[in-house]
């Protein structure tokens, strides 16, 4: 089985199946843009992605090694975000600025698998809490001047009402 | 533990995450800072899937009526649940004792209106919707009257504006013709024996046709400079011309008749070189006169009458593909499309409105304009024009105009739900 080593950005060598990288289309393109295909000595360095973010990254590469390429989004289909296997929820079950990193580094690494699943993690963090539940959950500061705010209270009235 | 926050991620990623979300939750994210707000106004017709009627303007034609062109897709469905339940602000205008037949032309600027012998000119505006007093007031009057004595001036029956162009049918069988930019005027073909059921202007601007009571319509070439009208095509039809229509897309022009004769023809159609017959639509065993047609692209007309549908017929075919039944069974005066999927028809009774979308079979909503003392009246809707925020329904004795734009208001006036639970119980 080919291998590959890949360097985080904190200068961690990660040595891994080439198989598994390629999870990654950015990783994937380079090696063949490259034609990295032979036992390559050099790592790939990925200066975006620190040690701890990689590793996560790999154990989740690791255990969807086999899956199918994931579907074409469809434009009209309503996005469902309760279809998470429980093996990514428990994967997910870390603090909230490892779970952004994850989505910084499967946005630069592009693999949609990872990308879907975390960005849906967060979406169903905020499905059907209050404004400032939603703020206290993310720590997000409200920096609306009171008129401003009661602009968007005003146009989003009818949506509340039932 | 790491300090990565939504601050750390880009606006594409924003959008990925609210992708997932449904149209509740992203109004409320809106509240949650200014830049979630921002991201999710100017994306938000990517992110709702869902179409809108009456709001949806996916139509120039229609945005050149339209006061506003409404900027998000929210917004545009926070309108589309105020037309829906019939929460709207209603304004009583112009009200006089003597029953008319008003006729009324909306752009995007102006509203047109013709009541009795005179046509008005409105600039719209926000505040109070229309600006009470005109801007200017057309009286068409003959110029070398003889006969003025004990005799008012001569009643518009319906008008039309192109440019800078304005035709009018007159209650005495004449057309008038106005240049709006130096007021001059033209009149022709007095007639005391017909009335001037409807005109039109052909799209280049060239042309002008009438339909009359006396069975016939007839075809004027426009001269700019000076202005004249000359009559050169009179088509006998054997039966009244209620409307006519030109179509913008090719050289055809539709006239809706009183489906009367042998024939039974509805709608003829009529190539615009020599006016001659091509095609004809029929309603087959009714006998129904057919009072008002819109085109749909080049080859579709709508059309409602007499006998309380409001139809689409596909001149590919020659058949009626759509059918819309009133659900009072009224007979339907006139009606307008915003050119995507909602279409409005004015009813014979009770100053009533019935707005329908096209993809479905269901009629959306009912509205029932009310006098100024806030009964229901007793008249028909002869004329009626509707853009994203407001309807403006012309009835015997007012024009009423109902605004869909405010906040305030959440009183549902549902009647399509009543009546559904009427059917039921």
């Amino acid at each position: 089985m080919p291998r590959i080593k890949l360097q985080s950005s904190d200068n961690e060598i990660f040595d891994i199946e080439v198989e598994i990288a390629k999870c990654s289309v950015t990783i994937k393109t380079m090696l063949e843009d490259l034609g990295m295909d032979d036992e390559e000595e050099e790592a790939v360095p990925l200066p975006n992605v620190n040690s701890a973010i990689l590793r996560k990254v790999l154990q989740w590469a690791t255990f969807h090694k086999d899956d199918p390429p994931p579907p074409e989004d469809d434009e009209n289909k309503e996005k469902r975000t309760d279809d998470i296997s429980s093996w990514d929820a428990d994967f997910l079950k870390v603090d909230q600025g490892t779970l952004f990193e994850l989505i910084l580094a499967a946005n630069y690494l592009d693999i949609k698998g990872l990308l879907d699943v975390t960005c849906k993690t967060v979406a169903n963090m905020i499905k059907g809490k209050a404004p400032e539940e939603i703020r206290k959950t993310f720590n997000i500061k409200n920096d609306f001047t009171a008129s401003e705010e009661d602009q968007v209270r005003k146009e989003n009235e009818w949506c509340e009402e039932k | 533990m790491s300090q990565c926050c939504f601050d750390d991620l880009s606006t594409e990623l924003l959008i990925y995450i609210f992708n997932f979300l449904d149209v509740r939750d992203l109004s409320r994210l809106r509240l949650i800072c200014r830049r979630f707000r921002d991201v999710i106004n100017a994306w938000d017709s990517v992110l709702i899937k869902t179409t809108t009627v009456v709001t949806n303007q996916n139509s120039d034609k229609f945005l050149a009526r339209c006061f506003t062109k409404i900027p998000t897709k929210l917004e545009k469905l926070r309108l589309q649940n105020n037309w829906k339940y019939g929460m709207y602000n209603e304004k009583n205008l112009f009200y006089v004792r003597k029953r008319y037949m008003p006729w009324l032309k909306l752009d995007k600027d102006y509203l047109w209106f013709s009541r009795g012998s005179k046509i008005f000119n409105y600039k719209r505006d926000r505040e109070c919707i229309i600006n009470s007093k005109p801007n200017y007031v057309l009286t068409p009057q003959y110029r070398h009257s003889c006969v003025n004595v004990g005799f008012s001036s001569i009643d518009v029956t319906k008008f039309t504006v192109q440019d800078d162009i304005l035709v009018g049918g007159l209650s005495d069988g004449g057309v008038y013709v106005q240049n709006l930019i130096n007021k001059n005027d033209f009149y022709i073909d007095k007639d005391e024996h017909t009335f001037t059921c409807s005109v039109d202007i052909s799209p280049d601007g060239l042309v002008v046709a009438s339909g009359m009571r006396n069975d016939c319509f007839k075809i004027f070439s426009l001269h700019r400079d000076p202005l004249e009208l000359t009559l050169i095509h009179t088509q006998e039809l054997g039966q009244r011309a209620w409307c006519v229509s030109f179509c913008e897309e090719r050289p055809i022009f539709a006239c809706g008749t009183s489906a009367g004769g042998d024939s039974r023809k509805s709608i003829l159609l009529f190539d615009t070189d020599r006016y001659t017959e091509i095609m004809n639509l029929k309603l087959g065993h009714f006998i129904s006169a057919t009072l008002d047609i819109k085109w749909d692209g080049p080859n579709g007309i709508w059309s409602c009458g007499n006998d309380s549908h409001l139809r689409r017929w596909d001149l590919r075919t020659g058949n009626c593909e759509q059918k819309f039944h009133d659900a009072f069974g009224a007979g339907l005066y006139c009606l307008d499309y915003d050119y995507c999927n909602s279409i409005m028809v004015g009813t014979y009774l009770h100053g009533r409105v019935a707005l329908w979308d096209v993809r479905t079979k269901r009629c959306v909503q009912l509205y029932f304009t009310r006098s100024c003392k806030g009964t229901t009246l007793n008249s028909p809707v002869y004329s009626l024009s509707f853009d994203s925020e407001y309807l403006f329904a012309a009835v015997d004795q007012n024009l009423n105009i109902m605004d869909f734009s405010n906040y305030e208001y959440r009183q549902k006036r549902d009647y399509v739900k009543i009546l559904e639970e009427t059917k039921v119980g």
